[in-house]
């Protein structure tokens, strides 16, 4: 046979004719592995205890692996999950902790949900992406099981997603850029505003609000938005050069960026940010020089708040894990199994609809504040401006709006 | 003899014939209907051992990870195209079913989503056709990304980041809700695939492509079109993967644009590599081993990535066949036994005729085994 | 005048580290073959190491500098052997699967070292800026742009002037004929995988100070390097150089004279119109053996 000369390397489809049966079997057989493993895995370690109550079982969602996935994300809540039982439980019931990896995508969340419902947990906790509450609002409807969310968007409220059992503990994008706005008008008095965002769905959102409510109160604004995976923010900077106040919404990683640029092309004007602005400061991401004039919003400091039980966790977290609690979304955290906690003490049982009843009328004072569920099913009113230019040991309270309504309607 | 016959080599026993035997191309040998009925109802019968939502849901997903994987293999086995642009025809095909299927059901939604999602990949090939392998993989990487920008702005088709929530799926005028319907109805669309996959195998149209595949500029010495041959096979892979797209919209309810990353891409490449590509059933189980298996690592957080590109590189050392080459080991005992069972088959009828064969495969009608790669 | 200056300054001191990465993927694929997907993952580690040796342990950057270029070096022999040498006899796609298996696991394992947090790594020069023509500079972007044209430099003249730098070459224009030749070709795979591990590191401590460093730093570098290296057509140093330049400037003018909003998509753009015009990059094959 005449031998052609190949000059393309030899590619792995010559030959290799496999009788097909057994990757098929493979296939089926791991399924089956799947079923025999998904019943077992998800289980707390702290199996049968010797209480003959049942445990109260939260399965936390959150990001367990990607970019959110913090080395400290699960101190704060061990630390009030270890508090709670060492003082015996709540009337008994011990409880316990699950955790759940749903990523930052809706799929991720989904197939997550999918997962932690099947375990059949007392309350789920976590979930700070509106994509990804949405995409399970019909199963935890169904399910009926009460659920703490921290997503910020409007879609993402009880009501628009006709899901009774939703409760939501953190704030809300139109509180926090609400709080921002209002604080810079007041303080700032501006003519012209610059406001930089990145391109995905709650921070476009959020850019939309502020500029649609300084154009209303007849300020000029100029706006860019940035892609999130964005290495160069020159034409950005520059086209906000000419602005009394600069306002960057996105994420720590783009914020520190930007917070670089802005220092190297000498804008002076107080810069103002979102929540993940605590991230950057306490991370290192952005040297001194470069936070100067740098403030932004968060619901909760607790060491700048002055409360007894804000003061107690302080000093527990710090002798617990030997370092300062870092990061500001852990208060929260810490809260809301607390809250669960007393939710259930409140209802005097671990039913479900007696604790989402009583998720809706109770007033409770954790370490970041008062936690009161609206007509809205949102628990959280309050927004802090703080001014970071100190550094991580150094932050100052600028402001505090309490009692701000979660939405405008 | 002439040089036909000279090519084929030792056809002393057809000497004495007027005209030459057809010959049985070795493709013919490997049972894929028997297979695939066998897979088929395999897997229909799963929701009765479980109706769990979660693992009918990871099985759901496997389905449409097996549907991209094939599409994937139509380009990359068929055409030779090595392309990353697997997350722009899913997109693609996801965001058009849904736009569809408000006039039509779910149907309607599958058949716009293989065509356009189809003709979008024939069209890159045919604007990249004269690019060599490795420009035309970035490009694909390229295009891939640039088609996530548009779909994401261009917000009255897609519903811009938020996306569109609420998806229905109807069908035959029944509304499809439970986990095993949509897990039923992902098989049902994976088995149609693999069906249209098993008879393009095992039709002459096959020998073109490979032979256009292989060896271009021979090949279109002898008449075939090459360049309208690569484009279609790559628009049929792109077809699966619109297909693969609606098919996700439907069964979860809802999309948004970050269910498609550049990162889905890259993992149908690996589920294809690491199946197998020697046969059609590689893409299968490389999808469905790969959608499994980080469920099964799910509870080792920190270290699942570690875990899993551990096993992948493993996998690809131990057996750089594939995990469909893992068959080979139990091959002896299958022949055996399927031996037994044919016997009281009747004998299959021969197909053959066209042009030069080139793989050198001997004339008569059994069977052949070709050597390892 | 000082947007023009800003933008332009942006684009070449982007296009250096592009072109830093893509140098690494040239070599590469010209000597053996293979087109490196862990290329992006050297990069953060380099960035990684850096912010350990430098942050953590307080090393003066110099030593610091190199020492993370020898780790990057020894990582990249490392993949070679694990990744390449057993696999000599695959065809080049199992090796790549391979590459990108390794790629994968080195990131898990850098998230494993140093957690998913952000960290970021004080420029070594300061984090003072010139002002050129209205523009403001970085200290760390000349420093970039200077590195960059030291490092091309010196590639240049080795592989034109050294004794290795010849078999080099000959390996890169026909790998049997050099094999027949009597040069060490599996001896010289190991360097050039060395080589291209440390291209990326540097580009990676380089970058570091610019941005923060992350698990995903060097994912998103590699695509605007693929695209330099589609462009310059795989081939020579020049080519691949002049092609991320362009690129990266073309990239910053557009967003700032045409349209903000789609600056993402511009390297992608300029990427698919130009393989449509000219299928073979834009500066078309190298016929002989030339840098």
């Amino acid at each position: 046979m005449p031998h052609v000369p190949r000059s393309l390397p030899r590619l792995p489809w010559r030959g290799g004719r496999r009788w097909a049966a057994a990757p098929a079997a493979f296939a089926v057989a791991s399924l089956v592995l799947v079923t025999a493993c998904g019943g077992g895995g998800g289980s707390p370690a702290n199996g049968g205890s010797s209480g003959d109550k049942s445990p109260i079982k939260i399965a936390w969602m959150g990001a367990e692996t990607g970019p959110n996935a913090s080395r400290d994300r699960h101190y704060a809540i061990e630390l009030a999950v270890n508090e709670i039982n060492a003082a015996g439980g709540v009337d008994g019931h011990r409880v316990e902790v699950t955790y759940y990896d749903a990523g930052f995508t809706p799929d991720g969340a989904l197939t997550a949900v999918r997962k932690a419902l099947s375990d059949k947990p007392t309350a789920i906790v976590g979930l700070a992406v509106t994509a990804q509450v949405k995409a399970v609002a019909g199963l935890l409807g169904s399910s009926k099981i009460p659920v703490l969310h921290v997503a910020q968007s409007d879609e993402a409220d009880s009501g628009a997603l006709g899901v009774q059992n939703l409760f939501r503990y953190g704030q809300t994008g139109y509180q926090a850029t609400g709080a921002v706005v209002k604080y810079i008008l007041d303080r700032h008095a501006p003519q012209r505003v610059g406001i930089i965002h990145s391109t995905d769905d709650s921070s476009a959102e959020a850019g939309r609000e502020m500029a649609h409510a300084l154009q209303t109160a007849g300020v000029q604004t100029v706006e860019r938005a940035v892609p999130s995976n964005a290495t160069d923010l020159t034409e950005a900077v520059l086209a906000l050069k000419n602005t009394d106040v600069t306002i960057n919404w996105s994420f720590p990683i783009l914020d520190a960026l930007f917070l670089k640029q802005r220092h190297q092309n000498g804008l002076t004007q107080p810069d103002y940010g979102e929540n993940s602005g605590a991230n950057v400061v306490f991370n290192g991401l952005a040297s001194p020089d470069e936070l100067r004039g740098y403030n932004y919003e968060i619901s909760c400091a607790p060491d700048l708040l002055d409360t007894q039980v804000a003061k107690a966790y302080v000093t527990a977290y710090k002798s617990k894990y030997n370092v300062a609690a870092t990061s500001y979304t852990l208060g929260p955290s810490y809260d809301a199994v607390k809250l669960l906690a007393a939710a259930v003490k409140q209802a005097g049982s671990t039913d479900s609809s007696a604790i989402t009843g009583a998720l809706r009328s109770i007033s409770y004072d954790g370490v970041c504040g008062r936690y009161k569920a609206d007509a809205n099913q949102n628990m959280w009113h309050r927004v802090m401006i703080v001014d970071a230019s100190g550094g991580p040991s150094g932050q100052k309270l600028l402001k505090s709006y309490d009692d701000l309504p979660s939405t405008a309607k | 003899m002439s040089v036909i016959d000279q090519v084929r080599g030792g056809a002393e026993h057809l000497r004495d014939r007027a005209a030459a035997a057809p010959s049985r191309p070795a493709v013919f040998g490997r049972r894929q209907w028997e297979t695939l009925i066998v897979v088929a109802v395999l897997a229909a019968l799963l929701p009765l051992v479980t109706n769990g939502l979660y693992l009918l849901g990871v099985a759901t997903t496997a389905t449409i990870y097996a549907v991209l994987a094939l599409g994937f293999y139509f380009q990359f086995c068929l055409a030779g195209q090595f392309s990353l642009a697997t997350s722009a025809f899913y997109a693609t095909g996801a965001y058009t079913s849904v736009w569809a299927a408000r006039h039509g059901g779910f149907l309607v939604g599958l058949v716009a989503a293989a065509v356009v999602a189809g003709l979008v990949g024939a069209l890159l090939k045919l604007a990249l056709a004269r690019s060599p392998l490795i420009h035309f993989s970035i490009a694909t990487l390229a295009f891939g990304s640039l088609a996530l920008i548009v779909l994401r702005n261009w917000e009255s088709f897609t519903g811009g980041a938020t996306g569109r929530y609420g998806i229905r799926t109807e069908l035959f005028g029944l509304s499809i809700t439970s986990p095993e319907g949509f897990y039923l109805l992902g098989l049902a669309v994976l088995v149609i695939g693999l069906v249209l996959a098993v008879a393009f195998e095992r039709s002459p149209a096959r020998r073109d492509v490979i032979f256009a595949r292989d060896m271009g500029d021979v090949a279109r010495t002898t008449g075939l079109r090459v360049r309208r041959i690569q484009v279609a096979a790559f628009g049929i892979g792109a077809a699966y993967m619109g297909a693969a797209g609606s098919l996700l919209a439907h069964t979860s309810g809802f999309i948004n644009t970050t269910s498609f990353s550049v990162e889905i891409s890259l993992d149908v490449l690996l589920m294809v590599l690491l199946g197998g590509v020697g046969s059609l059933w590689g893409p299968v189980v490389g999808a469905v081993v790969l959608t499994v298996l980080p469920e099964v690592l799910r509870d080792m957080a920190d270290y699942k990535d570690l875990i899993y590109a551990g096993i992948i590189l493993l996998v690809v050392l131990a057996r750089p066949g594939g995990l469909a080459s893992l068959v080979v080991l139990a091959r002896p005992a299958v022949v055996r036994g399927g031996a037994a069972l044919a016997q009281v088959r009747p004998r299959r009828r021969a197909v053959g005729g066209g042009p030069m064969r080139l793989d050198g495969a001997p004339l008569d009608a059994t069977p052949t085994r070709e050597p390892k790669p | 005048m000082g947007e023009f200056a800003s933008l332009l300054a942006a684009g070449v001191a982007q296009g250096a580290i592009a072109s830093l990465i893509a140098l690494g993927i040239v070599l590469l694929h010209k000597t053996t073959g293979i087109v490196n997907f862990a290329q992006g993952d050297l990069l953060t580690l380099g960035a990684y190491l850096g912010v350990f040796l430098v942050v953590d342990h307080h090393v003066p950057w110099v030593p610091a500098y190199l020492l993370t270029l020898a780790v990057a070096f020894v990582v990249g022999m490392l993949i070679e052997r694990v990744g390449y040498a057993p696999l000599r006899r695959q065809p080049i796609i199992t090796v790549i699967i391979s590459t990108f298996a390794l790629a994968l696991g080195l990131r898990a394992l850098l998230v494993v070292w140093r957690g998913q947090d952000a960290q970021s790594l004080p420029a070594p020069v300061g984090a003072g800026v010139w002002h050129v023509l209205g523009a403001a500079i970085p200290y760390q972007n000349a420093l970039i742009v200077g590195v960059t044209a030291v490092v091309c430099a010196v590639l240049v003249v080795v592989l034109h002037r050294s004794t290795v730098g010849r078999q080099v070459r000959a390996l890169a224009a026909d790998r049997e004929t050099a094999l027949l030749q009597g040069i060490r070709v599996s001896r010289l795979s190991a360097l050039m995988f060395g080589l291209s591990a440390a291209l990326a590191a540097l580009g990676g401590l380089l970058v570091a100070p610019t941005l923060s460093v992350s698990t995903e730093l060097g994912f998103g570098l590699l695509l605007s390097s693929f695209a330099a290296c589609v462009l310059g057509g795989f081939d020579r140093i020049g080519a691949t150089v002049a092609a991320a330049f362009t690129v990266s400037v073309a990239q910053q003018l557009a967003a700032g004279y045409v349209s903000p909003d789609y600056v993402e998509a511009y390297p992608f753009l300029i990427l698919l119109v130009a393989l449509v015009i000219r299928p073979r990059g834009l500066f078309g094959e190298a016929i002989g053996v030339r840098y």
